[in-house]
């Protein structure tokens, strides 16, 4: 390991009482993908953060290519040719996607007073050439692209700076099977000796991450624990040392049987919304898990609203099959004891500025009324939530602890608490452990096999395809918005088979 | 971990401005003169229509809306319940409400139905109700029945004003729909997502704010005497200011407090008596009604993200705590 292009020595960022990174010493090799591997808060993001120039650290050094390098922003950081995609959005919604790219760097492109549109389009379209990028419409404005493929423009735009040195943080969550290929070709392209680039990789996906990575460091509070070539640590290993205790390798369920009740829950007839869904149907029985899963852009995420009632100009039965009624709108669904959890938890479930108390009351005060005038009592609400929030054991300093100040995985604790305190028969949990730690993960599939038992019906919407296998009887798989099979536990769960249906 | 319990501040911040203005005015103007009572009395007479409307305002405000179209309506409600009670003395109330309620159902659908902005749409409704009051009551004011004379008494209205607090309270915070509409104020989609009726619940909000300022339009009318164009004029800003005076978030929430008003209320109410005891004349006091809402607002502001710094602490924390007993695991 002679040739190192990034060092850091006693590298120390503090917030306050907290070390987000402590005396951090870190060596990459040119040519590298290095994976930094750690759980929420471990301070992955970070060291990415001071890398790129966002932030500055406390104190310690990084050096560059041998040299000292203490980038003042990230525009100086780019100079220096080290370029990151984050983990948030960053596009700028009503601009179009080359002004995007170049945000920043127009004056490359200043005719007279004004700025060549034309010279940055093709500049731009040179990027996504030069690197054998999906092609992502590049006209329009960049609030209507689709999340992945702004991704992938936010990708371009890094390497329009030429970078030698990349960072990529959680970017392949986004993507679709085609563009993580895409992104994983690229990979290897970009650290090939003939380009001569490295990468710093931060994912929570373990499984891609042993995949890609030709390294990985393992950072627990702020420091790092361990660095290896990849194919030195297994995954239990990996696992063990991110969180520093033995974790069972198999946190999804362990028997291999289509296995749930005769009884009907839900019967869904041929659901279909104009341009997202089109003629799905399907049964769910008590004690199921039905896995819906498929390519991003297949309508998966289209589902859940569409059950539920949210989406306009749906089309279809769904009958609530006990009590034979048709579900129009959410709150019917309500009525007959179902719930759905969003995939984006803080935008359509939860109230960031409210307390954890408030949160979980809300879902519940048309339970807990009394008398015909509807009248709430605080101390039921009260009871309620404490109860909630000790049966699903959220970490917090006390029910008015304000949401927004949680962990992710906290937050996701007291979005499925305020719903499974109450008496469900059927709930649709779309990607209920997105940008969840490892814990919570294993925590939230217990609490999905307890809900099985108890014969509760789950609709189990899911991107990760080994988490679709690992907890669904059946899995309905979708392709371009439309219904490309349904495969069962017992004989058809192997992964080639349903990459080759979603296909 | 140790958990430090932060002054509340936000709650004390009001009352202590109310206090503030009370001791300023008492030394200006003689604390005999303040604390009279029939200076006690005036100030209440002024203060229980902003209080009453106010009520309703902070159901709109809460959920994030903005109903502006009080003063306006305070005039026409007002008004026309006087027309009306040319008639009979027993459609003075009646045909107020109707008038109050209709606005505030139109407002309500023009948002819910039609996600038109409420500012936006308040403000248009203000406009026509002013051209309406010009049309009609410019050159006739309108006069209360004499038989309803006695509502114009101050112990009358002080019960009236507990039992409506009481009412108003009820639905505020020891009900669903008070949780809906806090909901609303947070997070609009989350409330879509927990299955609640959106435009259901904003409708309502708005037709009673419409409704309690008709109300108080009644009271004002026979408080007055005769209602012409001006009644009502920049009547909306002074109970806008009465809420923010009080405390209660722009932005409405979960932090939203009914009993906020009252304070407010009486802090502009004292503002305004103390300075026109003093011998200040109107532009003056309008000129120092400005600065003191604006230093009221920036203060509160300044202590909000205070807290939600040490709302950062608290995330810190967490993230100790979770590390901690991941560990102890």
């Amino acid at each position: 390991m002679a040739d190192i292009v990034l060092k850091t020595e006693h590298l120390c960022k503090f917030f306050g009482a907290t070390k987000a990174n402590n005396d951090l010493n870190l060596e990459i090799p040119r040519g590298a993908v290095l994976g930094l591997a750690g759980e929420n808060g471990s301070g992955k993001s970070t060291l990415a953060s001071m890398i790129c120039g966002i932030q500055k650290p406390t104190s310690g050094k990084m050096y560059l290519n041998g040299q000292e390098y203490a980038p003042s922003n990230p525009v100086d950081a780019n100079e220096h040719h080290v370029a990151m995609v984050l983990q948030e959005l960053g596009v700028v919604g009503p601009l179009d996607p080359v002004t995007n790219m170049f945000l920043g760097r127009t004056g490359k492109f200043k005719s007279g007073p004004l700025v060549s549109l034309s010279g940055m389009k093709k500049e731009a379209e040179a990027t996504f050439e030069k690197w054998n990028l999906t092609k992502v419409p590049l006209t329009g404005v960049a609030g209507n692209m689709s999340i992945e493929n702004r991704k992938v423009l936010e990708l371009a735009r890094a390497l329009s700076i030429d970078p030698k040195f990349l960072i990529l943080d959680e970017i392949s969550q986004a993507l679709s099977h085609d563009n993580r290929k895409m992104l994983y070709k690229f990979i290897e392209h970009f650290t090939s000796p003939e380009v001569g680039g490295t990468i710093l990789m931060v994912t929570h996906d373990l499984e891609e991450m042993m995949e890609i990575c030709t390294h990985i460091s393992v950072l627990r509070d702020g420091q790092i624990i361990d660095t290896r070539p990849t194919s030195e640590y297994s995954m239990d290993e990996l696992k063990r040392l991110m969180i520093g205790r033995e974790v069972s390798g198999d946190y999804y369920r362990a028997d291999r049987e289509e296995m749930y009740q005769q009884d009907v829950v839900l019967k869904v007839e041929h659901l279909t919304v104009p341009g997202e869904l089109n003629d799905i149907s399907f049964d769910l029985h008590k004690g199921e898990i039905l896995g819906v899963c498929g390519l991003s852009d297949g309508g998966i995420h289209s589902v859940g609203p569409a059950l539920f009632g949210l989406s306009e100009h749906r089309k279809g039965n769904i009958i609530y099959v006990p009590a034979n009624r048709q579900l129009k709108g959410p709150k019917d669904m309500i009525q007959t004891n179902g719930a759905y959890l969003s995939k984006d938890r803080d935008a359509d479930g939860l109230m960031l500025d409210a307390s954890i108390g408030q949160n979980i009351s809300v879902p519940n005060v048309r339970l807990l009324t009394q008398g015909p005038l509807k009248f709430l009592s605080p101390a039921r609400v009260n009871k309620l939530a404490n109860k909630a929030s000790v049966d699903f054991e959220i970490k917090s300093s006390g029910l008015g602890q304000v949401v927004k100040s949680l962990s992710g995985g906290n937050k996701q604790k007291v979005n499925l608490s305020r719903w499974l305190v109450q008496d469900l028969e059927y709930v649709i949990l779309d990607c209920p452990t997105r940008g969840v730690d490892i814990g919570v993960k294993a925590y939230i599939y217990g609490v999905m096999k307890q809900m099985k038992e108890k014969g509760i019906a789950i609709i189990l919407i899911s991107d990760e395809l080994p988490e679709a296998m690992g907890m669904s009887d059946r899995l309905l798989v979708m392709k371009d918005h439309e219904m490309a099979g349904m495969l069962s536990r017992t004989t058809d769960f192997i992964e080639d088979k349903i990459i080759e249906v979603m296909l | 971990m140790k958990t430090k319990k932060n002054f509340p501040w936000l709650t004390v911040i009001p009352f202590l401005i109310l206090a503030f203005m009370l001791i300023i005015f008492g030394i200006i103007d003689g604390f005999d003169k303040i604390l009279s009572v029939s200076n006690l009395e005036s100030m209440f007479n002024q203060g229980f229509a902003i209080i009453v409307a106010g009520f309703g305002m902070v159901f709109a405000t809460t959920m994030g809306g903005t109903d502006i179209t009080h003063g306006a309506l305070l005039g026409l409600a007002g008004g026309f319940a006087c027309v009306a009670g040319g008639a009979s003395a027993w459609l003075v109330f009646p045909a107020a409400l109707i008038i109050g309620i209709a606005s505030g159902a139109l407002l309500g659908t023009l948002n819910a139905k039609f996600r038109a902005n409420t500012f936006m749409m308040s403000l248009a409704i203000m406009i026509a109700f002013k051209a309406l009051n010009n049309l009609f009551f410019a050159a006739s004011p309108a006069v209360p029945p004499a038989s309803l004379s006695f509502i114009n008494n101050t112990v009358f209205k002080i019960i009236v004003l507990i039992v409506l607090f009481l009412l108003v309270l009820f639905v505020y915070n020891y009900t669903p729909y008070g949780v809906y509409l806090k909901g609303i104020g947070e997070n609009e989609v989350a409330m879509r997502h927990v299955g609640i009726n959106v435009a259901k619940i904003k409708i309502i909000a708005f037709i009673i704010s419409g409704g309690l300022c008709a109300f108080a339009a009644v009271f004002n009318a026979v408080r007055i005497g005769a209602v012409d164009n001006k009644v009502g004029v920049s009547f909306e800003m002074n109970v806008m200011m009465a809420m923010f005076i009080g405390g209660i978030p722009v932005n409405g929430g979960m932090k939203s407090q009914l009993y906020k008003i009252i304070i407010g209320a009486f802090t502009i109410i004292i503002l305004t008596n103390g300075l026109t005891l003093a011998g200040a004349d109107s532009g003056l006091t309008q000129l120092i009604k400005g600065i003191v809402l604006l230093a009221s607002v920036a203060f509160t502001l300044f202590l909000n993200r205070k807290i939600s710094s040490s709302h950062e602490q608290a995330a810190v924390n967490q993230k100790k705590l979770d590390d901690g007993t991941a560990q102890a695991a």
